[in-house]
């Protein structure tokens, strides 16, 4: 308790600092420091709203039983407010228990049909659709950076940005984070005249975008751009309509492509930063893999080929494989229901994250 | 019902057929526009209603028709350009050279006199006057049918330039300045005279595409306007033919009023600029 007293002055102190800096003209001069503090102050609000009423519940508790010695009537009201300060305590407790310093971030998202053709692709296809649908009801923007679509209306390969509307300690990575790995699927496809069962799969691969990426510096000689080549002549000579633009980092080998911006430089900037982003996450996927040796399985798994989850549309079940899941409502699943399944997912990453530190 | 995925397969066969050099990309350019969308957010709707037009778009992209011309617009960094019939479409690489251009005078609010010398629709210097609002600028077209369209687009995305309409082989013009400016960018007409050239970019005004046999005739000429425009140590940044790097740098070499003459590459990584500062 001692512990979360210190930790809920420490976090005030902050928070009327941030206030401070917001008042002062200066801050607003520089778009990217403004950001980050507008982002961090709304980060921040929760827990002040919370441990605001905390403290004015305790003090009214407080009062409740001063005058429940005179009046016993107060002592209903001393009873309910007694629930509400542990209530209120819970939540605050929640709100600072340790958290994945990404979760307010924004995210790309990439997904590719596995092998299996036409049937993979509209598979692809229904999980975007999911995913877009999940945004829509929860505040989150889905942009799409580059895409290939297949013959039947599928996708064969996606690459979305996902950000939150609003700065928020919730955001699109704190719920978007459990999606990678192999998502395999169980069904009768369209495309079979047969009417038997397949299992086909789609992999899906999702990194946080920080607004600090643009410290992640990307030396020019390490980058080989690919963009549209005319046959023939270039310039005034071709009329170019294509402006997409493909960043190949040498020493890794990754590869980004951006073809969302009509403008082609627009396209070359917005895919360094995915690129830079990519960088990031690798290094720090590095460091955490090495950090993790040795302890449990972890719930966000850093292996791209690892099964995480079955879609069995003849049982109309989603079955997560981390934490073992299951529920037979797969239809609403994929039409963005995803909130139990993702706040199972988050308690397991919780209950991880105290033991860890713990 | 046709679905957009559907429709947009059978419009990439019919601009595939047609001949169209980017067929996916000029469907979804096509689909974006009646929607209202990136080009890319169409791939969250392939499985809605075709949008009012498509077909008809389509139909007249198979005919050639530059894709800027049905959309209205063409694409220069952040700015979506007005264009159609009477003055030439902005192309991608032009953009490497705006933002060459706003490299070279961004940290700099001393150095912000710029000229752009044969802007057709405005491009460069909307470009630069729309990211950097403090800069002084000049702008020259002969054509007065593409200057209607550059006053537009100025009107619109940086109504501090000055439109001036004038020749930029005549060395005299815009004398009222001349030994002050900073920077000056071109992008002249610069295509060696053919005829075996993608039909649409027949449909750019002649006078904007081409210049003489070589592609040299208007840089040849108004390398003189460059040199008296700029003040000593001012830059120019000039964009020309992928067969005329060596001659566009001789001309400045030989006109001998040019130092620290460079070649720019566009992204596909061809030689398509040179750029020079005054002695």
């Amino acid at each position: 308790m001692a512990s979360q007293v210190s930790a809920v002055d420490d976090i005030l102190s902050e928070y009327h600092g941030l206030e401070q800096q917001m008042a002062d003209p200066e801050l607003h001069n520089d778009a990217a420091a403004a950001r980050r503090v507008g982002k961090r102050y709304s980060e921040l609000q929760p827990i002040i709203n919370v441990h605001r009423d905390l403290v004015s519940a305790q003090e009214d508790l407080e009062a409740a039983r001063e005058m429940a010695h005179e009046d016993h009537e107060f002592q209903a009201e001393a009873e309910r407010l007694e629930v509400e300060v542990v209530e209120l305590e819970e939540k605050l407790a929640d709100l600072l228990a340790p958290r994945d310093p990404h979760d307010g971030e924004d995210i790309v998202m990439e997904i590719k049909a596995g092998a299996g053709g036409e049937e993979a692709a509209l598979f692809a296809g229904d999980l975007l659709r999911m995913y877009q649908k999940f945004a829509d009801k929860h505040g989150f923007v889905v942009e799409v950076l580059d895409s290939a679509e297949s013959d039947l209306g599928g996708v064969k390969d996606i690459t979305l940005s996902i950000r939150s509307r609003q700065p928020s300690r919730d955001g699109a990575w704190s719920q978007f984070k459990f999606e990678g790995g192999v998502h395999r699927v169980q069904r009768v496809p369209v495309t079979e005249s047969q009417g038997r069962i397949q299992t086909s799969a789609a992999g899906v691969l999702v990194y946080p975008e920080p607004d600090e990426v643009e410290n992640v510096e990307i030396d020019e000689k390490d980058i080989r751009v690919d963009v549209y080549r005319s046959s023939g002549k270039g310039g005034q000579g071709v009329n170019t309509t294509d402006s997409a633009v493909r960043i190949t980092h040498l020493p890794t080998g990754l590869v980004v492509t951006c073809q969302k911006e009509r403008s082609q430089i627009q396209n070359r900037a917005r895919a360094m930063q995915v690129l830079a982003a990519r960088l990031q996450a690798m290094k720090e996927e590095e460091a955490a893999a090495e950090a993790a040796t040795g302890r449990a399985a972890q719930i966000r798994t850093m292996d791209r080929s690892e099964r995480i989850r079955t879609y069995n549309w003849p049982e109309n079940r989603i079955s997560d494989h981390r934490i073992g899941f299951k529920a037979n409502n797969l239809d609403s699943v994929l039409d963005g229901e995803l909130d139990d399944l993702f706040t199972a997912l988050q308690a397991a990453e919780r209950a991880e994250r105290l033991e860890a530190e713990g | 019902m046709l679905t957009l995925g559907e429709a947009l397969r059978d419009a990439t066969a019919t601009l595939e057929r047609a001949g169209v050099a980017s067929p996916l990309v000029d469907a979804r350019l096509i689909a974006a526009h009646l929607l209202g969308c990136g080009p890319l957010d169409i791939a969250l709707r392939m499985r809605d209603e075709v949008p009012a037009g498509f077909a008809a778009a389509v139909e007249r992209r198979a005919r050639r028709e530059p894709l800027q011309h049905i959309l209205g617009t063409a694409p220069m960094g952040p700015l979506d350009l007005h264009v159609g019939p009477g003055v030439f479409i902005p192309r991608p690489e032009t953009e490497v050279l705006a933002d060459w251009a706003v490299r070279q005078v961004a940290g700099d609010v001393e150095k912000r006199k710029i000229v752009d010398l044969c802007t057709g629709s405005g491009a460069l210097a909307a470009y630069i006057g729309h990211a950097l609002i403090d800069a002084t600028l000049y702008a020259v077209e002969l054509d007065p049918g593409a200057a209607t369209w550059a006053q537009r687009n100025f009107d619109e995305f940086a109504p501090q330039v000055k439109l001036i309409h004038g020749d930029v082989t005549d060395p005299t013009l815009l004398a009222e300045v001349h030994g002050t400016i900073d920077l000056v960018v071109s992008n002249p007409p610069y295509v060696p005279e053919s005829d075996d050239l993608d039909p649409e970019v027949y449909q750019d005004p002649h006078m904007a595409v081409f210049s003489g046999a070589d592609g040299m005739d208007v840089i040849n000429k108004m390398v003189h306007l460059i040199f008296n425009l700029l003040k000593s140590g001012g830059a120019v940044g000039i964009e020309h033919d992928d067969t005329t790097s060596d001659a566009v740098r001789q001309v400045f070499s030989q006109h001998g009023g040019f130092g620290t003459i460079e070649v720019l590459h566009d992204l596909t990584g061809r030689a398509r600029f040179v750029t020079a500062r005054k002695l």
